[in-house]
């Protein structure tokens, strides 16, 4: 399949210049353009005089400059240019004796030099960013050039030329305020004459590229790709410097762990040096569960009935923790009962057992479970009718059978969207099947594994726990920083896991630069570090301290004290209980002397000093070797070091769970009376995690390569017994279906860009930019609590709904480790009639079911592919019948024209006219409401095939994504 | 008496507890509504100029007052904007709380959270909104049918919070069609549609026979089944405004207008609580956020606010609906009595006005008065709390029970009280 190309786009060639060269009068490299890049210049209106080194310096094919490269400080860490920005773009030309015109755009104050001439300049655009501005003109028909995006100006020059080489240079000075974008376009483009096209200029005579929408479309494309290459090697650099103390901080963990005692437990023989660790362990448990059935009891009374009751109403507070210090966990527990004078249980005797009287009496102050509504008369009458039966207390042990291997397609599409969050291509599956090399799959694991969409995949996961909650614009909500893209990064570097950590804690980078320092915030609360100290707890040491924010926690040993200790070393110093988190006096006044479920442990405005409040979870009761004099890497340190036996085991937990639906210990975020289901394997992963320097690839590389994780998936809704022995069966995340929609159709992912403020005249404090995602989890919340027409984004607005009924939260200020996997109406609704979805499988120019229609033979062939790429399996006889017979009537003169000729700049999204600093004016309500309109149209359909059976092939494509089997992993 | 043989008395009820009956039940009897229309004037109407008229100012002369001139209501005493004339006519049935203050800062998305969730945003939770709640406590009375309506895009502030996912919204922004997932595209015929379905049905057939009884995928397969049923059935009619006769839906005007007849309609069905938005800024630019030149067309949102309320009234009056349909009218905060520079007005939290209409309360016109200027509060302060609890007592929501969060009760208002005036 080859689409049109209208013009060659040259390869973009770049590296970053020397720093270290010192010339005020730059050489400028031979067919290169050369951008020079002057942080924090003297004045933001008039042009510096001293210049002084570049703060940054790369080369480009031609003048054209859409962004900028990421700026990351020594450690690595994101930052920000300083406004005032100069850019100077230098090149050598070759022009002809003849007159040209010229075309500079620029966001700043500008001049463009031809030699050492100034021959256009102008000053910045200086609409007023408050709202009430005014649409600008429609853009003329005839404008023979792309218009430029709001914010930037347009200036035109007439030169005569004389032949040979010329230096040009185009100077922008940008600086207002710091924008959260400093470059939208930059370039200078020519024509020669009227008659001919613009192009960009360019030092390279070859192959000049169009000043045209496709043309600029791939060169933005082009440069963006060069630019993560740039990106990438500046935090490799940044890497080496600091690789010797991680080293050695690894070597250390290594030897720590080499030295431990080895793994006992109640399974024996098994070979910790083999290769199949996890399955020995895992079916050992099976074993030995199996070989302790046929000795017990038929009556199943208190597993069905009993002990739900029990295990819902009671053992939060008797169990998990001993209130009144009863323990109903077992039956011996129960007998004993707790500090009350009556007996908990009377076998035979209900009456007489104060278990059945507390459920019964009718005042609520007395009565059990507490707090909350009383049992049925159904429940009780069951726990009466065992009490009176002798309160027999039979856990049932059922046989467990380790399901098939999954087949090999089967298998293909689970890890690929466990790995990359997209299930495989065509090609992709071909590749594998056609594979004939005995360790492909272990191949195919390492392949995965490094494939760059593997950091997209997971980004997801830590935005939940970590509860990043950046906003759209002016955060107040509880809002983080846009840290994800220093999330993103530390998955695509597999950066170890303990620096991942010491860098959150730490707040590393500006928040706003899509740094951890994004970490640091939590807008308009009233005790931000106590709200990270919440987050660091649970997804790091698996301890929920939700409660002791404002009291001791009731269903915890932890207390407020502890929050409140452990949010002090996150910020460094001493920290204040706001009066807000504290109980009011009054809610004791309430109570008329019941003994209150809480307790107020801190009084308000009490000063709590910086310290790690969880020794126990720490190995070794020596103090330590290392003493951090800032309290927040204390805290990095105290939670990664391999002494802290928990952090691992936390980490390894997490990652099982998501490869297998369940974890060790669950919840994985709240350990505290929780028990290991396999205390063996978690030491034994927790100490190779350790052992291998941190590393999340290695991990998920032991667990992907288990028999386990290849069997059918199981379905166990038991907490308790958990065996393992296969992966849950689990429906795809909001994110693997967005993803998996798009990649699947062959559509590219283009929404607008994800921003209010499209000039940039707004500082990232107020108006973040997130640019053009192209993955589901770039996307943030559209809300901004205002209801004006003019600031929808329809296509943003599409996604984010969809992912909104599949339990993506547009609002994470809470962490949480399992989103809410209720289904609901919603979900059928949105697949089955969104505009998203008519965008998907709509045969447009741009799609890739549009190339498949024209490039197969038979409708057999076209049924076999589709059932590949979207279900990654063959159609099933019927199926192929059915569909044979949806496709076939006019299959054969489906095609309107004798060649493609496909218009793929049909996807490339229009120029927002609409921004922050003209929403409030009439006209931009109704230039968005028709954007909107037009949009729930769908796309526009090809015209090379022929409309009724486009339409059914269309129909194809959403049946495909609307069997449930679309959406449920193997 | 032991212990015991007391616990056996009570459980037996043969004599009353020593401890206060009463101690966390309402003192005050509850309102007999079944549901609420929560009109919401995004940006924050200026009270002056609606509900709590002053003496006249100029905003081209930047002296501060009301905008328009104030007329009589039906209420004697009580007065209200010119523009409001309708309105004017049905006070009777309605309360106008003067007297509504908050704190939060001067931020649009601030307030309208805090107005929602009538809690500041602080600490590890995240707070459902008054919306959400009252779709937890009654839920919809029409199992077909949502308990919660947004009429407007989706918005964090009006979400379900710790409460999860299934109390919250489902939102409309467009009236004619009726919401996501529930209207087939308008590219696609029914024939088309028919076709689809029934080779959907094919496809899931085939799958439900072949994966196991516990299979998460049944459960989906039985809400594909459910949301097929109500795109077809009785709530997408609900949708279908072209069922009401034409001078009806004439009478309540233009696009706000028929998204309170949607409204009625939906509460009609059984839906708990819509939010209605007003603030399209077709009208004027800025909506109910007046700076600037946005005063100047102000009128024209308050005429268009005027006619749909007054139609709402006498419609849901005449289905017999009134009594058990309580109406709030609320924006984020008020606006101040002087002019900016432009003419227009700023933000003010401090006093505000909302209406309430309907909902068998004991109306009185107006509760609670302002300053001459409207900024400070001279009686009757009633905080977004009360205000919650006034809107779930009047709902028979208990207001002061407590929600959970996991293990965790959170009390359903934050020590809100109801206007004890309103319920006799």
């Amino acid at each position: 399949m080859k689409f049109r190309t209208t013009v060659q786009v040259l390869i973009l060639a770049i590296s970053l210049v020397s720093l270290a060269k010192a010339a005020p009068e730059p050489r400028i490299p031979q067919g290169q353009v050369l951008v020079e890049l002057f942080e924090g210049v003297e004045s933001k209106t008039e042009w510096p005089v001293n210049l002084g080194e570049p703060d940054a310096s790369f080369v480009l094919p031609s003048f054209a400059l859409f962004d900028l490269p990421q700026k990351y400080g020594p450690l690595g860490e994101r930052l920000r240019y300083q406004a005032p920005i100069l850019i100077r773009m230098t090149g050598k030309v070759n022009l002809d004796d003849h007159a040209y015109t010229f075309l500079d755009r620029t966001n700043g104050k500008s001049r463009l030099w031809l030699d050492d001439q100034i021959i256009s300049q102008g000053e910045a655009v200086t609409e007023s960013p408050n709202a009430h501005g005014h649409m600008r003109p429609a853009v003329d028909p005839g404008l023979p050039y792309p218009r430029g995006r709001l914010g930037t100006k347009d200036l035109l020059t007439s030169v005569s030329a004389t032949s040979g080489a010329h230096k040009v240079s185009l100077e922008c000075l940008i600086a207002y305020r710091n924008k959260s974008v400093p470059v939208h376009e930059l370039l200078v483009a020519f024509q020669k004459q009227q008659s001919d096209p613009w192009l960009l200029l360019s030092p390279k005579e070859m192959h000049p590229t169009s000043f045209e929408l496709m043309a600029m479309s791939e060169l933005k494309e082009t440069q963006k790709s060069s630019f993560e290459r740039l990106n990438q090697e500046q935090r490799d650099r940044a890497r080496t410097q600091l690789s010797s103390y991680w080293n050695s901080r690894h070597k250390e963990a290594r030897r720590y762990i080499n030295a431990l005692p080895p793994i006992e437990g109640k399974v024996s023989g098994i070979n910790f040096k083999a290769q199949n660790v996890i399955d020995q362990l895992l079916d050992a448990r099976i074993v030995e569960n199996n070989n302790s059935i046929g000795k017990q009891s038929e009556d199943n009374l208190f597993e069905e009935k009993v002990w739900p009751i029990l295990e819902e109403h009671c053992i939060r507070c008797h169990g998990k923790k001993a209130k009144g210090g009863l323990k109903l966990d077992s039956r011996q527990a129960a007998l004993a009962g707790g500090e009350s004078e009556f007996a908990t249980l009377v076998p035979g005797d209900a009456e007489r057992s104060e278990l059945f009287v507390r459920i019964t009496v009718e005042d609520e102050l007395d009565r059990m479970p507490f707090e909350t509504d009383p049992l049925t008369e159904e429940q009780i009458a069951i726990l009466e009718n065992w009490i009176q039966s002798g309160a027999k207390w039979n856990r049932v042990t059922e046989f467990v059978s380790t399901p098939e291997p999954l087949d090999e397609l089967s298998f293909l599409r689970r890890i690929y969207l466990d790995t990359v969050g997209v299930p495989p291509n065509t090609d992709e599956i071909k590749r594998y099947q056609t594979d004939r090399r005995r360790d492909k799959k272990s191949r195919l694991v390492d392949q995965l594994l490094n494939d760059p969409r593997y950091a997209d995949h997971w980004v997801s996961y830590w935005q939940d726990v970590l509860a990043e909650n950046p906003s759209l614009m002016k955060p107040t909500l509880n809002h983080s920083g846009p840290f994800r893209y220093w999330i993103h990064e530390s998955l695509l570097d597999n950066k170890p896991f303990d620096q991942f950590v010491t860098e959150l804690v730490t707040f590393q980078g500006e928040a706003f630069a899509g740094g951890a320092g994004g970490f640091g915030l939590a807008t308009d609360n009233d005790s931000p570090m106590a709200e990270k100290a919440h987050v660091v707890a649970t997804a790091f040491l698996g301890i929920e301290m939700k409660c002791a924010r404002c009291h001791d926690s009731p269903y915890h040993s932890t207390t407020q004290k502890d929050l409140f200790s452990l949010a002090a070393m996150l910020g460094g110093k001493a920290l204040q209980v706001p009066d807000t988190s504290t109980v009011p006096v009054t809610f004791f006044e309430r109570l008329n002397g019941r003994k209150p479920i809480i307790q107020s442990n801190l009084e308000p405005d009490t000063s709590v000093e910086p310290n790690w409040p969880f020794t126990e979870l720490v190995e070794h009761s020596i103090k330590e070797e290392m003493a951090f004099i800032n309290p927040a890497v204390d805290l990095a340190w105290q939670i990664t070091r391999p002494q802290n036996r928990r952090f691992a085991k936390v980490i390894v937990n997490r990652i099982w769970k998501r490869y297998f639906g369940k974890g060790f210990v669950e919840p994985a975020f709240d350990w505290e009376g929780n028990a290991a289901s396999h205390p063996e394997l978690l030491e034994y992963l927790a100490r190779e995690f350790v052992a291998n320097n941190y590393d999340l690839k290695q991990l998920s590389r032991l667990i992907l390569n288990s028999a386990a994780y290849a069997r059918t998936s199981i379905n166990h809704s038991s907490g308790d017994n958990r065996f393992l022995e296969a992966p849950q069966r689990r429906s795809m995340t909001a994110e693997q279906l967005v993803d998996s929609l798009f990649s699947s159709a062959g559509v590219p992912l283009f929404t607008e860009e994800l921003t209010l403020d499209v000039e940039g005249h707004w500082d990232p404090e107020t108006f973040v930019n997130y640019g053009f995602p192209k993955r589901a989890w770039e996307f943030v919340s559209t809300s901004t609590e205002r209801e004006r027409a003019s600031l929808t984004l329809p296509m943003v607005n599409e996604i984010v709904s969809l992912m909104r009924a599949y339990g993506w939260r547009p609002n994470r200020a809470e962490p949480i480790t399992d989103r809410e996997s209720e289904t609901n109406v919603m979900q059928p609704g949105v697949l089955a009639n969104s505009s998203l979805t008519l965008w998907v499988t709509g045969l447009s120019d741009y799609s890739e079911l549009t190339a498949l229609a024209w490039e197969v033979d038979s409708t057999e062939a076209l049924v076999d592919q589709l059932f590949l790429r979207f279900l990654t399996r063959l159609p099933k006889d019927h199926e192929k019948t059915e569909f044979k017979a949806l496709l076939e009537e006019g299959f054969d003169s489906r095609k309107t024209a004798k060649t493609d000729g496909f218009e793929k700049e049909k996807w490339i999204p229009e120029i927002r006219e609409v921004s922050w600093g003209n929403h409030l004016s009439v006209e931009a309500n109704y230039h968005v409401a028709a954007k909107v309109e037009t949009f729930q149209q769908g796309p526009e359909p090809t015209k090379t095939l022929e409309a009724d059976w486009r339409e059914r092939m269309e129909d194809a494509a959403w049946l495909l994504i609307n069997t449930p089997e679309f959406q449920f992993i193997p | 008496m032991n212990r015991r043989t007391f616990l056996k008395t009570s459980a037996g009820g043969a004599m009353l507890t020593a401890l206060p009956a009463g101690l966390r039940s309402n003192q005050i009897p509850k309102g007999p509504a079944q549901s609420c229309i929560f009109i919401w004037l995004g940006g924050g109407n200026a009270q002056v100029d609606t509900w709590d008229p002053k003496a006249l100012g100029d905003p081209l002369q930047r002296i501060a007052g009301s905008a328009y001139p104030a007329i009589d209501t039906a209420v004697k005493g009580v007065q209200v904007c010119e523009h409001l004339h309708q309105t004017a006519a049905r006070l009777d049935r309605m309360t106008l709380v003067r007297s509504v203050h908050h704190e939060v800062i001067n931020e649009h998305a601030a307030a309208v959270n805090f107005m929602h969730t009538g809690r500041p945003v602080s600490g590890t939770v995240v707070y459902p909104s008054i919306g959400a709640i009252v779709n937890h406590e009654l839920g919809s009375a029409d199992i077909g049918m949502p308990g919660y309506v947004v009429c407007g895009p989706p918005s964090n502030s009006r979400g379900a919070g710790f409460l999860g996912a299934k109390y919250g919204y489902l939102y409309v922004t467009d009236t004619d069609r009726g919401p996501v997932g529930f209207t087939r595209p308008p590219t696609v015929s029914e024939a088309r549609d028919l076709r689809r379905q029934r080779m959907l049905k094919n496809m899931r057939d085939e799958i439900a026979r072949t994966v196991p009884m516990e299979d998460p995928l049944l459960e989906y397969e039985t809400v594909m089944d459910t949301s097929l049923q109500m795109s077809r059935g009785g709530f997408s009619k609900v949708f279908q405004l072209d069922r009401e006769t034409d001078s009806l839906r004439q009478t309540y005007g233009g696009e706000f207008g028929q998204r309170c007849l949607l409204a009625r309609r939906l509460v009609q069905r059984g839906t708990r609580f819509v939010e209605v938005l007003h603030n399209l800024n077709f009208k004027n630019g800025t909506g109910w956020d007046t700076h600037r030149e946005g005063q100047e067309g102000q009128h024209l949102l308050i005429q268009e606010l005027d006619t749909a309320l007054a139609a709402l009234i006498d419609d849901l009056e005449n289905h017999k609906l009134l009594d058990s349909t309580l109406i709030v009218v609320a924006g984020e905060f008020g606006r101040p009595s002087s002019f900016d520079v432009a003419g227009g007005r700023g933000h003010q939290g401090s006093a505000f006005s909302v209406a309430l209409a309907g909902g068998g309360l004991n109306h009185c016109g107006a509760y609670g008065s302002t300053d001459d200027h409207s900024k400070n509060i001279l009686e009757n302060l009633v905080s977004v709390p009360d205000l919650h609890a006034t809107i779930h007592h009047a709902l028979g929501v208990d207001y002061s029970k407590n929600l959970l969060h996991g293990d965790r009760p959170i009390p359903i208002t934050d020590r809100g009280q109801p206007i004890p005036d309103l319920f006799s």
